[in-house]
């Protein structure tokens, strides 16, 4: 990538970043409800089962929400991991290193998109 | 005739683990570690979603699958990733906003970072309502 290109996407990245980084702050909720909570039996299963699960996606609000808490954190997390990948040494191959992070990154969240899109 | 001696090219070793024998580096590096934890858990539960699509036995397949004990074992160590990251990122905020005065008073960093963890708490209270 030439310099030039990566000094303008980097401030998009580092946006993207502080945004993810905000939205993972729902992250330890999530866990505690959908995970942890539920294989514990804490809550009733049938909170998160087929029926109930395919009725909360239906919701374009939940879509939106569950697109959001999905992508910010991949993000966020992807662009951290990559800067301590560097500072593990790996500067040199900063290019590999970008594209499997911010690879893992987008699959992440076009797989995320297509099952938000096709789930109506 | 006198032979050359032979240079060799001197090669600084750099120790890339030091850092982790100091405590506020150990920190460090856990919280940058914080993201891959929480990227790992994001995208399994994106596969989980995805399984919506194929029907009700493919979601229940994946669905026990994420809570055997190993994964519960996972879960933990990412909500732990999770709440490291949260209140190390509410702290980082906290600090790099500009010095806030009340008339005389001025608000210290303790004050905000508690007020930060607050609205977190509060906000994530609101979240669990909706979800159940």
């Amino acid at each position: 990538m030439a310099a030039e290109d990566e000094t303008r996407i980097e401030p998009i990245l580092w946006g993207l970043f502080v945004a993810g980084g905000m939205i993972a702050l729902l992250i330890p909720i999530q866990i505690l409800l959908v995970n942890i909570a539920t294989a514990l039996g804490l809550i009733q299963p049938q909170t998160f089962d087929y029926d109930h699960m395919l009725n909360l996606v239906r919701n374009p609000i939940t879509k939106l929400y569950l697109l959001v808490l999905i992508c910010g954190p991949l993000i966020h997390g992807m662009h951290r991991f990559r800067h301590t990948l560097y500072e593990w040494g790996l500067k040199g191959w900063g290019e590999l290193v970008g594209v499997f992070c911010y690879g893992a990154a987008l699959s992440g969240c076009g797989l995320a998109a297509y099952v938000l899109l096709t789930l109506h | 005739m006198t032979t050359k001696p032979l240079l060799k090219l001197y090669k600084p070793k750099i120790a890339h683990f030091a850092r982790l024998k100091n405590p506020r580096y150990l920190l460090y590096t856990l919280r940058e570690l914080s993201g891959l934890f929480i990227s790992i858990y994001v995208f399994l539960f994106a596969y989980q979603l995805s399984q919506l699509v194929w029907g009700p036995t493919a979601y229940q397949a994946i669905t026990n699958l994420l809570q055997s004990p190993a994964f519960l074992a996972f879960d933990v160590v990412v909500l732990l990733f999770a709440l490291l990251h949260a209140i190390t990122w509410i702290d980082l905020n906290t600090l790099v906003i500009p010095p806030i005065k009340i008339g005389k008073m001025r608000i210290k960093h303790s004050m905000l970072l508690g007020a930060g963890i607050l609205l977190w708490l509060i906000v994530s209270g609101v979240v669990a309502m909706l979800i159940l």
